[in-house]
């Protein structure tokens, strides 16, 4: 969130009673009434003047800087100057197999599939129109079938969604400063196709291809690159090299093709069975085409919003393009993918445990609805066209999944209906939806502390009916036993465990199944060994493993239930050593288990003059 | 109206100056010369205080992001933009000049001149990085025994993958800032305190395993001497209280603007020669007792460098201030 730098007093009072001190303070006015209606009136409108002013110089200095700025113009500006290109609608893309076939005797060599063959999909009652933005060749085997496949020999074709358009330009004068701007504030500055013709009159196929200068590896003074910028009105404008030190300058009478794609956003991710639009003419004959989705589209993405730059464009000049540190990795990483990406987290591998040198680690947060496939995808194309080129050489990266840690809150307010209309249930729901809203809002993505009296504050100030607050939290890790099958298993947890008390179980587990019988674990009170016991208290298996409190480590052993109640997997539920901080390790997440939240009201009429 | 002129010679001078009596009709000065005055006691408010004047910081807006003459509550914003998670200059000695720094600072980052400057702009400390590798065992090129300096391969400071941080600040100092700025993810680093130009005088006493040595380094020559301290009486420094399994952190002191001629000369000496001196000060004064002129070498006089010593003589307890010199 924004800061603002507040630089003159912009209260109205106060500006006009120091106006009034300060001519009371003047010789020539010293003798003045002040508060006479007319002198009154005519320090409203100094004073107004003055406020007026104040204001458009705040204004003015807040949007000097990046941490500060309010348009989106000026951080953008600020971004910029830092080299960061804010992201621009993103297409979202799915991934298909695409072949023909051709049942005639004679069958060509080879067939191409052009770009901006269309594909079509719906979501709802709207369409979304996906297309390819390359060439693909394809071979026949022996029944004939022509299966497309990139250069690289995938099957697997991307297509992107979006409607494309074209802008063309004339180059004028070259002693005049040449403006192109892509009047299209929702186009997707990553599909850009720039092409240079010789004159009006040239075929497009006679056209030299530009490309993004930030794909750049040498630049030399033919080398031809664009570079794409977002203007104050959020529109797109494309500069050329200047012929010396970004590289070569489209001559004047040239004319400058641009083709790009404007996108629906994520509104079109998870678009699915894809089918193609037209048919595939080959040779004058027209040939359906059969399409596979392999991979439902997703990376579809709005704008960057102001808070993501603000936050990334300093990130990623401290990286300068290279992957030294780990803060380098998270921030390359996720300023090239962020369309796919909720979170990035990055260590080296002297902090794993346990470790490895040579190596970073990467946690990956997908969003919702990102394959499997499409996963693998970008994390290979993370290796190959950024940790392979810009890291330090030896240095391996490796990925690692997020492992969620789940909370189990309990929170226990005083409540005191005289002061409300809001009855004890409703508000206990409340309080349910705030600490939700809370874990959505502050938790749920790596690194981001759980801090309990932040909580309990805001329970607090939510009803003034509440009184007072507490909070009992638990950490719970989950796994899924085989069934049947007596398996050792280790769950670690990303901070200390209590140590064993005398009264209160620290390890709990929930309900399953060993034969017919009903039970759960936990630990033997006063001891870290962990039994099995049934719901009325007897013990079935008095030793099915330990935890270990200092490193927050639980290990069963010879642990087959037969099955798990109402569940799939087994929850193991701790008393963290410190309630107070939960404080996620690594590639750690936290989250709620919204099943075991619990808001408990207790009725509080704030009476003393009873007896207990 | 009041206005300061401060003429650096670095931008064009912008005389504001009260337009009053120009804008308004002539017949007012006349007239009406009183409400000329309060307009003009109306801008001089608006110049004079820094709480109500919105005069000041549209004068402001010209130099606001110049690292140069921005006032350092609007440094910080620059400070936050450039330096990513830092909020403001407050860690630097010299934040303007840390600011100008930024962008050299992180094209060099993986290098050791990008440790050399995050020391010296965050902590004003100069580093000494070594690569315990260098010092690894191996066999079949190494001998073996505690003369050799060798070190089993251990999975932390001796492996390939190690940097050795020698700096006059604890680790914990600097820990989180030197892995979020310039570490290099998957290398172990360690940290050795240096005690070198923080001692203070007579606070403690050297035994006597006191050894002198010349490192012809590429990067220029170095008389080095390492004596070992006794633990307790640098606690102050190294947060160390014991030594359990050496004999206390070693005091080492180099010297590095030695002529590389100087070098060549000494570097004929013999080893028994060479411990004949105790350490770089009982080789280079001219009233040492130690130094032999029987071996009839050509002996540079270091006499007028000697000021230029790294440590006092009084660090070497050894060499208190009743010793012969």
């Amino acid at each position: 969130m924004a800061t603002t730098i507040k630089s003159t007093d912009l209260d109205f009072d106060t500006i006009k009673n120091r106006l009034k001190d300060y001519l009371k303070a003047k010789e020539e006015f010293r003798d003045y009434n002040f508060e006479a209606a007319g002198m009154s009136n005519l320090l409203d409108v100094l004073a107004y003047n003055t406020h007026f002013n104040g204001l458009l110089a705040n204004f003015a200095l807040n949007e000097s800087f990046l941490n500060t700025a309010q348009l989106r113009s000026s951080v953008v500006s600020h971004a910029e100057a830092l080299g960061y290109v804010p992201r621009s609608y993103s297409s979202a893309v799915a991934y298909v197999n695409i072949s023909i076939q051709i049942n005639e005797i004679v069958k060509p060599a080879s067939i191409t599939l052009p770009r901006g063959t269309t594909f079509t999909s719906s979501i709802g009652d709207k369409t979304y129109t996906f297309r390819t933005l390359e060439t693909y060749a394809a071979t026949p085997d022996e029944s004939g079938v022509y299966e497309f496949t990139t250069t690289t020999g995938s099957n697997s074709i991307p297509v992107y969604e979006g409607i494309e358009r074209t802008k063309t330009f004339f180059v004028g004068e070259t002693s005049e400063s040449q403006v192109y701007v892509i009047p299209d504030v929702s186009a997707d500055i990553n599909t850009f196709l720039v092409r240079v013709l010789e004159t009006a009159g040239s075929a497009l196929s006679s056209a030299e291809t530009y490309d993004n200068l930030a794909n750049a590896v040498t630049i030399e003074e033919d080398s031809r690159f664009y570079q794409v910028k977002e203007v104050p009105n959020g529109n797109y404008e494309v500069l050329f090299g200047d012929g010396i030190s970004t590289g070569k300058r489209p001559e004047s009478g040239n004319k400058i093709v641009i083709t790009y794609l404007t996108p629906s956003g994520p509104d079109a991710n998870d678009a699915d069975g894809l089918t193609a639009s037209s048919d595939l003419r080959v040779n004058g004959v027209d040939y359906p085409i059969q399409c596979i989705t392999e991979t439902a589209a997703s990376g579809g993405a709005f704008k960057e919003s102001i808070e993501s730059i603000r936050q990334n464009a300093p990130i990623k000049f401290a990286s300068q393009q290279r992957l030294v540190t780990a803060d380098d990795y998270t921030a390359q990483i996720f300023s090239k993918y962020n369309s796919y990406l909720d979170d990035v987290i990055s260590w080296g591998g002297q902090d794993n445990d346990p470790p490895k040198y040579a190596t970073t680690y990467v946690g990956l947060k997908f969003k919702e609805g990102i394959s499997d496939t499409l996963q693998q995808n970008i994390k290979n194309d993370i290796v190959n066209n950024l940790t392979k080129s810009l890291a330090i050489m030896s240095v391996e990266t490796e990925f690692t999944d997020p492992v969620t840690t789940f909370l189990e809150i309990t929170a226990f307010f005083n409540f005191d209906p005289d002061l409300t209309n809001v009855t004890p249930r409703a508000t206990e729901n409340t309080v349910k939806d705030l600490i939700l809203q809370y874990f959505d809002d502050n938790l749920k993505k790596f690194s981001k502390v759980f801090r309990r009296s932040n909580l309990i504050a805001q329970i607090d100030d939510l009803d003034e009916a509440i009184l007072n607050s507490r909070m009992e939290v638990k950490i719970q890790q989950r796994f899924q036993p085989v069934l049947g099958s007596e398996l050792g298993y280790k769950l670690s947890y990303p901070v200390s465990i209590a140590n064993p008390d005398d009264e209160n179980y620290i390890i709990t587990s929930n309900r399953f199944l060993i034969g017919t019988t009903i039970c759960s674990i936990r630990n033997r009170l006063g001891s870290n060994r962990l039994e099995i016991a049934d719901g009325a208290g007897n013990i079935l298996v008095d030793n099915v493993g330990f935890y270990t409190p200092g490193i927050g480590t639980i290990q069963l052993e010879g642990f087959g239930p037969s099955s798990v109640l109402n569940d799939t997997v087994i929850k193991m539920s701790a008393v963290p050593a410190n309630q107070s901080t939960v404080r996620p390790l690594r590639n750690y997440i936290i989250d709620i288990d919204d099943a075991l939240l619990v808001a408990n009201a207790q009725i509080d009429y704030q009476t003393t003059q009873v007896t207990l | 109206m009041a206005h300061k002129l401060e003429d650096k010679d670095r931008r064009a001078l912008d005389f504001h100056r009260s337009q009053v009596r120009e804008n308004l009709p002539e017949y007012f000065m006349e007239d009406y010369p009183t409400f000329v005055k309060f307009l003009e006691a109306y801008y001089d408010f608006m110049d004079s205080d820094g709480a109500s004047s919105f005069d000041t910081e549209i004068g402001n807006l010209n130099s606001i992001r110049d690292i140069s003459e921005t006032p350092t509550k609007y440094l910080d914003q620059v400070i936050a933009e450039l330096g990513s998670s830092i909020k403001n200059g407050d860690l630097f000695v010299d934040p303007r000049f840390s600011a100008r720094r930024f962008g050299d600072f992180y094209r060099t980052k993986g290098s050791e001149r990008a440790i050399q400057e995050f020391f010296r702009a965050f902590f004003q400390s100069e580093v000494e990085i070594e690569y315990p590798k260098g010092n690894i065992f191996i066999v079949g090129e190494d001998r073996i025994g505690a003369e050799s300096l060798r070190y089993i391969q251990d999975y932390r400071k001796y492996q390939l993958y190690s940097i050795l941080l020698k700096v006059g600040l604890g680790v914990r100092t600097y820990r989180e800032l030197y892995k979020k700025f310039v570490h290099p993810a998957g290398f172990y680093f360690e940290g050795e305190v240096s005690v070198v130009g923080l001692a203070e005088n007579n606070f403690f006493y050297l035994n006597d395993s006191t050894d002198l040595y010349i490192e012809d380094e590429d990067v220029g020559a170095k008389l080095v001497t390492e004596v070992f301290a006794e633990a307790a009486l640098l606690s102050s420094i190294t947060g160390i209280t014991d030594s359990i399994d050496g004999d206390g952190p070693i005091v080492r002191s180099i010297r590095t603007d030695i002529d590389r001629n100087y070098i060549n000369l000494y570097q004929t000496l013999t080893i028994e020669e060479l411990n004949r001196y105790f350490d770089i000060k009982s080789l280079v004064s001219p009233n040492s007792p130690k130094f032999d002129d029987s071996a009839n070498i050509a002996r540079p006089d270091f006499a007028s460098e000697y000021d230029n010593f790294r440590f006092d003589q009084n660090v070497f307890g050894r060499y208190n201030t009743d010793s012969a010199y």
